[in-house]
C-alpha cells in the first residue's frame, strides 16, 4: 500500500497551484483567441454576426454603390437588424425603387454574413391617360368629350432628368357646335441642376391649334365665335427649393400665334397644354411662380395642401400692373390655385380645391373653380394598383374683360369620376363635369 | 366559441375553392380558453403575408405583433402585447422561435422547417393574458386581436421620414398636372412607406404593411368549458 507523508503533500499542492497559474497564464495569453473561438461556437445567444458584405441583386440602373450608400450598413461591423429593416423602408422611399427586400447569406465562416440586398426597379417610362365629358346642363351647346394622354421617361437617358410629352384634345359632342381644340406640350425637368438639389430646371415646347365654333357662352361669347388660332411656345424656367416643400421659379416664355383676322399684338388664348392663358403674340412674357406643396402624392393625396400662386409678365406691358381678370392691363395676370386634402375615414378622403382667378377656364379642366370632393379608395388591398371613385359639388366665378364678349356669370356643379391605375395606360381618369351656368352680366 | 364558426357543411364546399387558390385560408378565429381565472387566447388560421416562406429564411429576424384587447360590454379594456420572433440560423438550418408577453418570455422553441413554423403560428396559444374575478364571471366580454407582421413603431417611421426630408426633395407640381384632368405619371415607388405612413396618420402607434384584426364574439366567462 503507498502512503504519501504530510510533506510530499505540500509538495505536491504546492507543484498544482504552480500548474494552475501556467495554464491560467497561457489561458490569458490565448484570450484573445479563446474570445473568438468562444464567439463563433453554436449557441452563443447573443453574439452578433459581423457584416461581411454586401451585394445587390436586380439592379440595373442603379449602382450597387448608390444602394450601398443608402443602406447605412457598414462592412466589417456587427449587423444590427434596426438598421437593416431602417435600409428596407429607406430604399422603398427611393423614386425609381418599387420593391426592396433584404436578406442574408452565408459568410466566411460562422457568424460571418453578407447582406443581400434585392431590388426591384421601376419602370422609368410611365404613362398616363384621361377622358371627361363636360356637360352644361342649360346649354346643350357646349357639351365637349376631351380626351388626354402623356408618357413621362423619368431617368432620360440614365440621366435622372424627366421628360415628358403631353398630348390633349377636345371635341364638341354632336350637336354642341362643331371644330376642335389640341394640345401638346414636350417638357424637359432637372431636378437637380449642375448637382445642386436645391436648384430645378425647367423647359418647354409647346403647340395648341382651335377650331372652334361654338354660339353659346363661354365660347360663343368670344370676339370670334368663330375662329382658328394655332400657337406655338418656347419657355423655361430656373427653380429654387426654398425648404423641403416650398419653391419659387423665374422664366420666359415666347409665343408665336398664328389665327385667322389676327394682326400684329393681338391676343390669342393659348393653351399651353393645360392653362388657358390670354397673351399677346408674337411676344415674350416673363414667368413667375411661388408655392409649397406638401401633398403625399400627386395623383393620389391622402394629406397635405398646395398653394401655388403665378403670374404672368408680358415684355411689352412690363410696368402695367397684373390682373385677376384677364387683360385688362395688356396681357398681364396673376393666378393662385390652393388644394388641401385630409382623411375622411381609413380609406376616404376630402379634397377642397380653388381657383378663383381662372377666367378663361379651359376645357381641359377637370375642376370647377372651387369645389369640395369625397373620394373613396375603390380596392382596400393596398399593396396592388391604386383606385379611387371620387364626387363632389363646385361652382365657378367667371369674369371675362369688358373688351372680351361674355360677361360675368356663374356655374354651378358637380364633378364626379373614377382615378386608377392599369398596367398598360397607367393612371387613369374617368370624369364628367355637370354645370349649370348663371349670367349676371357686368 | 369562436367567431365565424363554419359549419362542417360549408367547410366541404370550401374545400375544392381551398385546392385551387393558392395560399387561401378560412378566416381566422379567436377563441377565449379559461384555465382557473386566466383568460387567454387561442388564434387559427390567421392570414399570412404571402412572402412569409421566403422571408423566414432570409436569415434576420421575423416579428409578428400581436395586441389583445379586452373588450368589457363593448369597451376596450386591458389590452396585452404578444411579440412573437423567428430567427433562421443560417448554419444550423434551424428556426428559433420565442414569445414574449409584454416583454417576458413565455414560450420558446426550436423548429426544423418553415413548415413547422407556419404550423405553430397558425394555430397559437397565448394563455393567461388576463385575469378574470369571479365575481365578473357573468359579465359580456369580447376579445381582439390585431396581428401585425414586421411591425414598424412610431418612432422608427419618424427616423425614416427625416431621412426622407433630408434626402429628397419634391419636385414642385408640374403646371401640367394643376388643375387638369391629366393624372400626374409619378413613379409607382414609396407605396410600402406610405401604406405604413397612412396608418400612422389615421391614429395607429404601430404599424405595418401587412396586418389583420380578429375579434372573438361576445362571451360570458361563466360559459367557458374551463380547462385543466
Amino acid at each position: 500500500m503507498k502512503t504519501h507523508s504530510r510533506g510530499e503533500g505540500v509538495h505536491k499542492r504546492g507543484h498544482l497551484y504552480s500548474r494552475l497559474l501556467r495554464a491560467g497564464l497561457v489561458l490569458l495569453a490565448l484570450q484573445p483567441l479563446l474570445a473568438f473561438a468562444l464567439d463563433d461556437a453554436p449557441g452563443a445567444p447573443d453574439a452578433l454576426p459581423i457584416v461581411e458584405g454586401i451585394d445587390c441583386v436586380g439592379n440595373t440602373t442603379m449602382s450597387c454603390e448608390t444602394i450601398r450608400d443608402k443602406l447605412g450598413i457598414a462592412v466589417g461591423r456587427e449587423m444590427d437588424e434596426s438598421q437593416i429593416a431602417l435600409a428596407r423602408l429607406r430604399l422603398q422611399t427611393l423614386p425609381n425603387i418599387k420593391a426592396a427586400d433584404i436578406h442574408l447569406i452565408k459568410g466566411s465562416q460562422r457568424l460571418r454574413v453578407i447582406v443581400v440586398v434585392a431590388v426591384t426597379e421601376t419602370d422609368p417610362i410611365t404613362t398616363a391617360f384621361s377622358t371627361g365629358t363636360l356637360a352644361e346642363i342649360a346649354r346643350q351647346g357646349t357639351r365637349m368629350q376631351t380626351i388626354a394622354g402623356r408618357i413621362t421617361d423619368h431617368d432620360l437617358l440614365g440621366t435622372g432628368k424627366t421628360l415628358d410629352l403631353t398630348i390633349v384634345g377636345a371635341v364638341p359632342l354632336p350637336g354642341s357646335g362643331s371644330g376642335q381644340e389640341y394640345a401638346a406640350r414636350l417638357q424637359y425637368f432637372d431636378p437637380a441642376v449642375f448637382g445642386s438639389r436645391r436648384f430645378f430646371f425647367m423647359a418647354g415646347a409647346f403647340y395648341s391649334r382651335s377650331s372652334l365654333d361654338l354660339p353659346y357662352s363661354p365660347y360663343g361669347a368670344f370676339t370670334y365665335s368663330t375662329y382658328q388660332q394655332a400657337g406655338i411656345g418656347l419657355d423655361f424656367s430656373l427653380g429654387l427649393h426654398l425648404d423641403s416643400h416650398s419653391y419659387v421659379t423665374l422664366g420666359y416664355r415666347y409665343l408665336l400665334n398664328t389665327g385667322s383676322g389676327g394682326s400684329e399684338g393681338a391676343q390669342w388664348l393659348t393653351s399651353d397644354g393645360m392653362i388657358t392663358t390670354l397673351s399677346t403674340a408674337p411676344g415674350g412674357a416673363f414667368l413667375f411662380t411661388i408655392g409649397r406643396n406638401t401633398e403625399d402624392d400627386p395623383s393620389f393625396p391622402t394629406r397635405g395642401w398646395l398653394l401655388h400662386a403665378y403670374d404672368q409678365w408680358h415684355t411689352k406691358a412690363l410696368f402695367s400692373v397684373p390682373s385677376f381678370s384677364g387683360n385688362t392691363a395688356g396681357g398681364n395676370f396673376a393666378g393662385i390655385l390652393a388644394r388641401a386634402t385630409w382623411r375622411a375615414g381609413p380609406e376616404s378622403f376630402w379634397t377642397f380645391q380653388a381657383r378663383p382667378f381662372d377666367d378663361f377656364q379651359t376645357v381641359f379642366d377637370d375642376d370647377l373653380g372651387f369645389s369640395i370632393v369625397y373620394s373613396h379608395t375603390l380596392f382596400e388591398d393596398g399593396t396592388e394598383r391604386r383606385s379611387r371613385w371620387y364626387v363632389g359639388p363646385g361652382f365657378s366665378n367667371i369674369r371675362h374683360p369688358e373688351d372680351f364678349p361674355g360677361g360675368h356669370y356663374f356655374e354651378v356643379g358637380v364633378k364626379a369620376g373614377l382615378r386608377f391605375e392599369t398596367k398598360y395606360l397607367g393612371t387613369v381618369n374617368l370624369y364628367v363635369i355637370a354645370a349649370h351656368p348663371f349670367q349676371r352680366g357686368y | 366559441m369562436a367567431v365565424r364558426r363554419i359549419s362542417r357543411r360549408r367547410l366541404v364546399l370550401l374545400a375544392p375553392l381551398m385546392a385551387v387558390v393558392p395560399g387561401a385560408t378560412l378566416a381566422a378565429q379567436l377563441t377565449p380558453v379559461l384555465r382557473g381565472n386566466s383568460l387567454g387566447v387561442v388564434l387559427r388560421g390567421i392570414r399570412m403575408p404571402p412572402t412569409l416562406r421566403k422571408d423566414l429564411v432570409s436569415g434576420l429576424t421575423n416579428k409578428i405583433l400581436i395586441q389583445v384587447t379586452l373588450l368589457d360590454a363593448g369597451r376596450p379594456g386591458p389590452r396585452r402585447r404578444i411579440d412573437i420572433e423567428v430567427k433562421y440560423d443560417l448554419w444550423e438550418e434551424t428556426f428559433s422561435l420565442k414569445i414574449a408577453a409584454d416583454s417576458n418570455e413565455i414560450a420558446a422553441r426550436t423548429c426544423h422547417g418553415v413548415d413547422e413554423v407556419i404550423s405553430v403560428l397558425s394555430n397559437l396559444s397565448l394563455p393567461g393574458l388576463f385575469t378574470v374575478d369571479p365575481g365578473e364571471a357573468t359579465r359580456q366580454l369580447a376579445l381582439t386581436a390585431e396581428v401585425l407582421f414586421d411591425p414598424v413603431e412610431k418612432a422608427r417611421m419618424e427616423e425614416i421620414r427625416k431621412w426622407v426630408a433630408e434626402n429628397e426633395r419634391p419636385p414642385p407640381p408640374d403646371p401640367t398636372n394643376l388643375s387638369s384632368g391629366l393624372p400626374a405619371t409619378a413613379s409607382t415607388s414609396a407605396r410600402v412607406f406610405n401604406r405604413i405612413f397612412q396608418q400612422y396618420a389615421a391614429g395607429a402607434s404601430v404599424a405595418a404593411v401587412w396586418k389583420e384584426t380578429v375579434a372573438s364574439a361576445a362571451f360570458r366567462p361563466a360559459d367557458l368549458r374551463r380547462e385543466p
